[in-house]
């Protein structure tokens, strides 16, 4: 079973984004089964992070109390290796290239998100390991 | 007149006949005394001379006594001498002239000394006038028998007296004769004062007639002098006024010789002046009887040297000569000698820059110091005048310059204003532009916050519809399976499976609901697309870099990609210029391509021409896309480049192209302009720099 820890102010967001990966064909995932954390308080996601090994981060950008490449680089403290995604509406590049440099993210995508897109991402991301916990 | 002489009474008259004869002598005496007094008298107011008059009252005198031997003398009180008016003397041979001044004390105690001293009549012999003396009595001459000696009184002094004397028993003067002298000697008084007076007058004139004669020399030379000054003065003025004359040099030396020459002599005349490096010397204005003309040369040793050296300088012939032995000067330099040379140097500023020179060949014609003087005031007027003449001809040249000058500067003041001008309306372009693309990017940032609100909601709608689209599918395939499986229950179970299908209307459920997600994923859709845009619009930065590139590829390959949507509509004619490669963003110039064909391609209803054209003009390229489609109408043209602002059908555009386009080409520093025609036509033209201003 791969963890998915989604990370996001808005909770129709959270939903949309779990609904949408949850049609993802097992069979694609050589057999794993998808579960799926959802935060709208960084916060407590990463007190999450401590408690519970991930095999995917995905985060928004902009949120209240901090923003999605601080959010990742407190994660990565707990979880150094974790593959790390960001979806946004931001499109600063500025940004971008920092949290490309900073926190080495592994995708980016922007919203409005294409769910074939979405869903491509997250398969060749979670394929490249298995599962950790 | 005839005067009866006096008759002695004879002793052989009787007593009473002597006495008449005494009377009638008297009578007769009387008679003749006043015949002589008004004689005298008139002798005195007569006109004669003082000798003459004497010599008629002696003759006079003579007639009524011996008076052979006479003698008035006049006695000037004030230097104490005398004078013998007149003097008659048979014996004595030393007859002192008239005009002989004889100090009184030179006849001290002499019986005319004692006269004039006691101022009384003296008579008699020797013996007797001795007693009448007081002092000693020295006797002058032979010694008279007789003597009468009358002083002349006024106010008491003895201003002369009259003597008569005899030698012999020819003369016995009496008391009467005394009188009669007397009375003579005051006529005679009065007759020499008169005379005295009128000669006095009559010297005092000649002396003021000589003294006025002086004083008139005297004044003709001071006027002759004033003259010559008048002259001299109305000459310097002369000179001064040429100074202001608009005349050249030569004239201005012509002009100065005539003015000395009606001064003096300057018949051979000349003018020097030292160049400004005082290397050699000009000679301005040249007249000489020997020489016609007189070349430049440098300073050496001729007489003007010596001048401008030395000073001025008023040489005779044999002091030229002298100079040259002495080395001062060099007579191959000079020339023909002068007779007379004068010359004056021209100083202005204390320096000399120049001189003035008269000089003559003839001995007769010579210049003295008072034409050294008068030439020195006329060469300092003329040095002036020359001064003032160079200082108004370098101020007439600084004028010229300045005039000059101002004329450039004027010159370029209009062309630096022209180019002004030009800059001001290429300004104002650019500030046009400038709240132009103020106002989009107002937009833009409006845009760009209002497309991040909506990112999120539209996100997740757009994620669950393809969702709810999944569940549904699955939803009617269940329902699907279940009347399938019903149908397999048995014919009430079928009949029931079949009814509640009909009530539902699960058939056109099965079409409908598919259909609503669709739709509602379109509508989703072009919110995405219409966020993209406005993402695309409020974007700044793509990150994309500025690239070298042939316009006309770009041309093309947006060709390709609309030809798809406008091969049904539009014919493409392309007239392709030569171009340089531009520099430029590539994607955004596309995008700026894309978005006015396509707007061409829109423009045209059913069929049309579409023409893609390119060319360049000096440091830009133009590229104009023309349509023969319904055209722009007038009042729609100015807001053609307005955000959200498209004259297209709902659903078909946002509005932003244009805009977006207008921000692609100032970004380029490049120019957009539309003109069009309703129902005729439309041409955009682009204008981009070859290269970027850095």
């Amino acid at each position: 079973m791969y963890r998915v820890l989604l990370v996001d102010d808005e909770p129709n967001i959270l939903n949309a984004l779990r609904r949408s990966l949850a049609t993802i064909d097992a069979r694609k995932l050589d057999g794993e089964a998808l579960h799926f954390e959802t935060f709208t308080s960084p916060d407590a996601a990463i007190q999450r992070c401590d408690e519970q090994d991930f095999d995917l981060v995905i985060s928004d950008y902009r949120m209240p109390s901090m923003n999605g490449v601080e959010f990742l680089s407190r994660v990565m403290e707990f979880q150094p290796a974790v593959p790390r995604m960001i979806i946004s509406g931001y499109a600063d590049r500025e940004a971008i290239i920092a949290a490309v440099n900073e926190v080495h993210l592994t995708r980016f995508l922007e919203k409005p998100w294409n769910d074939e897109d979405l869903h491509q991402a997250v398969i060749s991301i979670l394929r490249q390991a298995p599962p950790r916990s | 007149m005839k005067i009866n002489k006096r008759r002695i009474p004879s002793p052989d008259c009787p007593s009473e006949l002597s006495d008449l004869q005494t009377k009638l002598q008297r009578l007769e005496r009387s008679e003749s005394l006043q015949r002589a007094l008004f004689a005298i008298s008139d002798l005195a107011g007569s006109e004669r001379d003082m000798h003459d008059m004497l010599r008629g009252i002696h003759a006079i005198v003579g007639e009524l006594m011996y008076a052979e031997n006479f003698y008035i003398v006049w006695h000037d009180a004030e230097r104490d001498s005398i004078r013998f008016l007149y003097y008659v003397d048979v014996a004595d041979p030393e007859i002192p002239r008239e005009d002989v001044e004889i100090p009184l004390s030179a006849i001290e105690h002499s019986l005319t000394w004692h006269l004039l001293r006691g101022a009384r009549t003296m008579m008699g012999n020797t013996e007797q006038l001795q007693k009448q003396v007081s002092g000693p009595l020295a006797i002058w001459g032979p010694h008279s028998q007789d003597w009468l000696g009358v002083p002349m009184l006024s106010d008491g002094r003895a201003r002369g007296a009259i003597v008569v004397q005899s030698y012999d028993q020819r003369g016995r003067y009496s008391a009467d004769d005394r009188t009669l002298l007397e009375f003579v000697g005051s006529h005679i008084l009065v007759a020499l004062e008169r005379k005295r007076i009128k000669q006095d007058l009559e010297d005092q004139v000649r002396r003021r007639t000589v003294e006025l004669a002086e004083a008139n020399k005297i004044l003709q030379r001071e006027i002759a002098e004033r003259q010559r000054a008048e002259r001299l003065q109305a000459a310097l003025f002369q000179i001064a006024q040429l100074a202001t004359v608009d005349i050249d040099q030569t004239e201005f030396c012509r002009r100065v010789h005539a003015v000395i020459g009606g001064l003096i002599n300057a018949e051979n005349f000349y003018i020097a002046l030292l160049s400004e490096d005082r290397a050699s010397i000009e000679f301005a204005y040249f007249i000489d009887k020997t020489e016609q003309d007189h070349p430049s040369r440098p300073t050496g040793a001729g007489l003007s040297e010596y001048v401008l050296r030395e000073g001025p300088a008023l040489l005779r012939r044999t002091d030229i000569l002298e100079l040259a032995q002495r080395g001062q000067i060099d007579l191959e330099t000079v020339g023909p000698v002068a007779a007379c040379w004068l010359g004056v140097p021209l100083l202005a500023d204390e320096k000399s820059i120049g001189l003035i020179v008269v000089q003559s060949y003839e001995e007769n014609v010579v210049y003295g110091p008072a034409d050294q003087e008068l030439l020195s005031f006329v060469a300092s007027q003329v040095a002036n005048s020359l001064h003032r003449r160079r200082s108004a001809e370098s101020l007439r040249e600084a004028y010229v310059l300045l005039k000059r000058r101002i004329e450039d500067r004027t010159r370029e003041l209009h062309a630096r204003n022209a180019e002004l001008e030009i800059a001001y309306a290429k300004l104002k372009n650019a500030q046009e532009q400038a709240v132009q693309s103020e106002k989009l990017a107002s937009i833009g940032q409006l845009a760009a916050g209002v497309a991040h609100e909506i990112n999120n909601p539209i996100g997740y709608v757009n994620s669950n519809l393809v969702t709810l689209q999944g569940y549904v599918s699955k939803l009617l395939g269940a329902i699907g399976a279940y009347g399938t499986v019903a149908r397999q229950g048995g014919a009430e179970i079928a009949a029931q499976s079949e009814e509640i299908r009909r009530r539902i209307d699960i058939d056109y459920l099965a079409v409908d609901v598919p259909m609503l997600i669709t739709e509602s994923r379109d509508g989703i859709d072009r919110v995405c697309k219409i966020i993209r845009d406005l993402k695309d619009f409020s974007r700044r930065d793509r990150g994309e870099a500025w690239a070298r590139v042939d316009v006309h590829q770009l041309l093309e390959s947006t060709l390709n990609i609309v030809s798809n949507q406008l091969k049904y509509k539009a014919g493409i004619v392309k007239t392709f210029a030569d171009l340089p490669l531009i520099e430029c963003l590539p994607s955004e110039l596309n995008q700026v391509f894309l978005n006015v064909l396509m707007n061409a391609g829109q423009a045209i209803k059913e069929r049309g021409m579409i023409t893609v054209s390119t060319g360049q003009s000096g440091d830009k390229i133009w590229i104009a896309v023309g349509d023969d489609g319904e055209g722009i109408p007038e009042d729609v043209l100015p807001r053609i480049f307005d955000p959200f602002f498209t004259t297209k059908p709902v659903g078909s555009g946002t509005g932003l192209g244009l805009s977006i386009s207008y921000g692609i080409v100032v970004k380029h520093h490049g120019n957009i302009e539309i003109t069009s025609v309703p129902e005729q036509g439309t041409l955009v033209r682009i204008e981009l720099p070859i290269e970027q201003p850095k």
